[in-house]
């Protein structure tokens, strides 16, 4: 359809844009955008999808159906565990610059070498057959769409007969400029990252461009295809692909596919080496599995056109290609080719570029080192990097003549596929297993690629005539349990289970088992600890240990530049160090501590690791005596020194790690019990709503017994206030009772008190009555004589002024009395003089007072004047006698009752101050005395209201207090309070 | 829900169901029905896979982003 120029120059053109792009983007000016920078990662995860997805799963499926859609659902299930996996691999990238797969086993397992070039070895035969596939595709691909009809010059024959070592020297070229332009593997490549997604992107295109066209242009819709593949049962089943094996195909391919996109060089390098940011993660978690589903969605549709349009086709694996040709649609068959092309070339510059970085580091650099005659190659890496880049492509030519040519392209991936699952369990182990050993990962390693070496590759080289094909047939040494085919007489299996049936339980065997036998040394636990606790966030401590400044800072980097010089040049090595120094900020020293030394030290390896893989960086750097004996022996004290400090031996240093690593398990699950404590409060407060509503329920209905119970209590109440009222009534009957018995008494007082004068004034007038009879008789019967009229003169006069005498005191007696009974009475405020109104109070009582032998002394001041309610105080001093009288003297016992009225400290206060020397207050009855109707003496009359009555005059009426001390037999003071 | 995406055991949970689901669930039904509705089957379980991966994804992005701020 295509002559060989036009197809060479659509090639050259394309790559030239290609170039453009990754240029631009290496010098930031294009597809820059940190909003690109997740796509950019999630989609070069599609390089996973090589022209093995592009052409071969359309002949994969022609032969097996479905099977073709395991390699693609493996990747999808098992990123569910990439959050776990995948992340933590970064974390340790970027904790250890961990630059390469090699990179990563060899870290953790004791930075081993032979372990290293095991790893490197095992990957350059597992990805050999694939670059193989990649170069069939391409080369197969040309050849279809290159036109024979065209006639022929001398030159194009010569590119058509050698289009492969073509395509091989080119895509060595772009390998070398798109990749390994410069050393330092540690810079990530930006502008190959980006052209990497550019290229998942046009073959993602492309196929779908093609399924439009072949489904609904070539054909008459996905339903027609799929229904006329059915009816001529074109269609594979699983059930008997390979005789009824489907099954198991499905799920050995779907394991082996789930560690391929995590564990193929090239996929490990796009996803752990080249991550910038581990949030991205989270973008290709979604991204990819999209991306698959899209690229695979037309391979069974288009694979079913094929075989129903072309069914005798040797060509099965190129359909795409080939049903656009058949339709002579040339511009389907160029987005095709172009297709088919974006998907091999940049898995085979990519997967070129990291196994030359692994090769280099692991297989090349210790034979350089061992061998001295080949230490001129130290300096020149990156050439050898090219070399090894070309011998690499080379042989997957190689491969590609003499085996994969005449095989399907997917049989081979899956051959490929099974050698890198050979890195699984260790990698696993090494990231999650603290026991995982290097003896472990050793014997691991070695069984699981031998018995996939066995396996797999021996009936291979059988088959194209390498070996003999006894041993395929008969077993090694005629051992029919050896056969490969049907190791230990498994022949149930294809070829791919098989394998991996047996590999992987050799390898995960030998792995546990050494492992558990073989522990590594004390001096890798920390890198242990650290790939396994690679997600726990920890904190940076800073040992502020007082060291002197010994070493001295320039000596030392002459040193590191002599160690550096082997691998860089002046210029760079100069850079370098000079970074690290200004990172550390130790710039503007001269000398400095040993821990500062180390730590240059550490950074420098760390730095070597990106360029010479972590095994050969420690090697190179301890080789060197980088530390003198003193200076290591310094490190070591130090190091000691800050054991002893913390008062532990090593032993109890690595207990107190795994103490804290127990007492941070057990907060973990302390939170994780909380967090469950939040959901069970959640629960019951759900519980507690409920309970809410129901009780709300439950009072609407109490509302009509409550409604009825508060009229029940309000009719109650009503009776109660009656009752309360009558009290109140009987009460106040009760107080007008007590007054008027005070006034009672007021009235016997009176008539005890007048009795006297006006019983004289009576006597008196008597006399002088019966003496004026007498003279007026004398005097009519005229024998009144002056004497004795003079005498009944000076009678008269004598008793006159005797009436009048005796009128008169009886006269301020009534006044005297009326006062205190109209005060009594009424509750009128006035001026009195208070030691005048206590007498006349006391007088008013006097009957009572004179029947007794008992004193009352009074204390006040002559002239002391209020304003005040006399009738109150009256009462008070007029009850307070009465109940000493009545309570606290017995019949004719003697005594003293001091009434002591006195102005108060503040203005306005007066006290008085009443004090007996009776029989006293129980404190029983003391609390008790002011309570109205309390009263001991009720048999003989008592109301119990006196003391309720002064109480409440001194409380309401005089704004004051009462308080009373007493013991039994030492009287009672009263101390009352006023303001007036 | 959001919390146990974080958890490993979750995650691997979900993992072990789904590949239970599509080997033992979805693989014997292929056999027994016609080949448009068992690739109709197929691309729709793949299709809720990607769904499921989908709000994963932001949840953790969401926390990746919160860990930033408190920084």
């Amino acid at each position: 359809m295509f002559s060989i120029y036009t197809i060479i120059f659509t090639f050259l053109t394309y790559m030239a844009v290609l170039f453009i792009i990754a240029y631009s983007v290496d010098n930031k000016n294009f597809l820059s955008s940190k909003a690109l920078t997740p796509y950019i990662y999630a989609l070069s995860f599609a390089i996973f999808c090589t022209a093995w997805t592009y052409y071969g799963s359309v002949g994969k499926a022609v032969n097996t159906g479905f099977l073709f859609l395991s390699v693609y659902l493996g990747p999808v299930l098992i990123i569910f565990l990439w959050p776990i996996i995948l992340k933590k691999m970064i974390r340790v990238k970027n904790i250890f610059k961990i630059t390469s797969l090699a990179d990563l086993i060899t870290v953790r397992y004791e930075k081993s070498r032979l372990i290293g070039a095991i790893v490197s070895m095992g990957a350059l035969l597992g990805t050999i057959p694939y670059i193989s596939i990649q170069l069939k595709a391409l080369i197969t691909s040309i050849e279809i769409l290159q036109d024979k009809t065209i006639e022929a010059t001398p030159f194009s024959n010569i590119l058509s007969q050698n289009v492969g070592l073509l395509i091989v020297i080119l895509m060595i070229f772009f390998t070398v400029i798109f990749g390994l332009r410069k050393l330092d593997p540690t810079e990530r490549h930006q502008g190959m990252m980006a052209i990497v997604a550019i290229e998942s992107l046009v073959k993602l295109i492309a196929i779908i461009i093609i399924g439009f066209f072949v489904v609904f242009f070539v054909m008459d819709g996905l339903g027609d295809i799929l229904n006329q593949a059915q009816n001529q049962n074109l269609f594979k089943p699983l059930s008997i692909e390979n005789g009824g094996s489907g099954y198991a195909n499905w799920v050995s391919v779907m394991i082996l596919s789930m560690f391929a996109i995590m564990f193929l060089p090239r996929q490990f390098h796009v996803s752990v080496v080249e991550n910038t940011s581990e949030k991205h993660i989270a973008t290709v978690m979604w991204v990819l599995p999209l991306y698959l589903l899209l690229i695979t969605f037309f391979t069974i549709p288009i694979a079913m056109s094929g075989s129903l349009l072309s069914p005798d086709s040797k060509l099965i694996d190129f359909y795409v290609l080939t049903i656009p040709i058949a339709q002579n649609e040339a511009f389907f068959s160029m987005v095709a080719f172009i297709g088919g092309f974006s998907a091999s070339t940049s898995m085979i510059m990519i997967t070129s570029m990291t196994m030359s970085i692994m090769i280099s580091n692991y297989l090349l650099l210790p034979l350089i080192e061992f061998y001295k005659p080949l230490a001129f190659l130290k300096k020149r890496i990156l050439i050898l990097r090219w070399c090894i880049v070309a011998v690499f492509i080379f042989f997957g030519y190689l491969f590609y003549l003499f085996i994969s040519k005449d095989n399907l392209i997917v049989n081979i991936g899956l051959i490929s596929f099974t050698a890198i699952l050979q890195f699984a369990p260790i990698i696993i182990g090494g990231l999650f297993w603290k026991e995982a050993s290097k003896s472990g990962a050793l014997w691991g390693l070695l069984l699981g690629f031998g018995v996939w070496f066995y396996t797999l590759i021996i009936p291979q080289f059988a088959t194209i005539g390498l070996i003999g094909s006894g041993i395929v047939e008969n077993g090694l040494f005629g051992l029919w349990l050896l056969k490969p085919t049907s190791l230990f007489g498994l022949s149930e299996f294809a070829s791919i289970p098989h394998a991996l049936f047996w590999s992987m339980l050799f390898n995960i065997s030998a792995f546990i088992l050494f492992s558990m036998t073989n522990k590594d040394s004390e001096d890798s636990r920390q890198i242990t600890n650290e790939f396994v606790d690679a997600l726990i966030s920890k904190k940076n401590h800073n040992f502020n240990t007082a060291l002197d400044d010994t070493v001295n800072l320039e000596e030392k980097c002459d040193l590191l530049k002599k160690v550096l010089n082997n691998y860089f040049s002046i210029e760079k090595t100069k850079l370098v160090l000079t970074d690290i120094i200004d990172k550390l900020e130790y710039g503007k020293k001269k000398y400095i501590n040993i821990l500062e030394y180390s730590n240059i030290y550490m950074e420098v390896e760390r730095f070597l690791t990106g360029s010479i893989g972590s095994a050969g960086a420690h090697s190179v750097l301890q080789s060197n005596n980088l530390f003198m004996k003193h200076e290591s022996k310094e490190l070591s004290n130090v190091y000691a020194d800050m054991l002893s400090k913390m008062k532990i031996s090593p032993e109890e240093f690595y207990e107190k790690i795994n103490y804290f690593e127990e007492k941070e398990k057990l907060l973990n699950q302390h939170s994780s019990e909380l967090v469950q404590k939040v959901l069970e409060r959640d629960i019951e407060i759900e519980a507690r709503k409920e309970a809410e509503i129901e009780i709300r329920e439950l009072n609407e209905n109490l509302e009509e017994i409550v409604d009825q119970r508060t009229n029940e209590l309000q009719t109650t109440n009503v009776e109660l206030e009656d009752s309360m009222n009558e009290l109140k009534l009987t009460q106040k009957q009760l107080i007008e009772s007590e007054t008027m018995a005070g006034l009672g008494g007021l009235v016997a007082g009176v008539a005890h008190e007048i009795n006297t004068p006006v019983g004289l004034s009576l006597t008196g007038i008597t006399y002088f009555l019966d003496s004026s009879k007498e003279v007026n008789k004398l005097y009519d019967d005229e024998e009144l004589s002056e004497e004795e009229f003079k005498k009944f003169i000076k009678d008269s006069r004598e008793i006159a002024r005797s009436i009048n005498v005796n009128l008169v005191k009886t006269a301020e007696l009534v006044k005297s009395f009326k006062q205190v009974a109209v005060d009594q009475s009424s509750e009128n405020k006035r001026v009195f003089k208070v030691l005048d109104y206590i007498n006349d109070t006391l007088l008013s009582i006097g009957n009572v007072i004179k029947k007794s032998k008992v004193k009352i002394n009074i204390s006040c001041s002559k002239d002391l004047e209020i304003n005040s309610y006399p009738g109150a105080i009256s009462q008070i001093i007029t009850n307070l006698v009465l109940n000493s009288f009545f309570h606290a003297y017995e019949k004719d016992s003697t005594g003293d009752i001091n009434i002591e009225f006195i102005k108060g400290d503040e203005q306005n206060e007066y006290m008085l101050i009443y004090k007996d020397d009776g029989k006293g207050i129980s404190q029983e009855n003391l609390s008790r005395i002011f309570d109205p109707f309390f009263t001991t003496n009720r048999e003989e009359g008592g109301s119990g209201l006196g003391m309720n009555i002064i109480y409440n005059l001194i409380i309401t009426k005089l704004k004051g207090s009462i308080t009373c001390d007493s013991k039994v037999g030492e009287g009672a003071k009263f101390t009352v309070i006023m303001h007036l | 829900m959001r919390h146990l995406f974080y958890k490993p055991i979750f995650l691997l949970f979900i993992f072990i169901l789904f590949f239970l689901i599509l080997n033992i669930f979805i693989l014997s039904l292929l056999d027994n029905i016609s080949v448009l509705n068992g690739f109709f089957t197929m691309y729709i379980f793949w299709f809720v896979l990607i769904i499921f991966l989908f709000f994963i994804s932001r949840t953790l992005l969401k926390d990746e982003l919160n860990k930033e701020n408190d920084v």
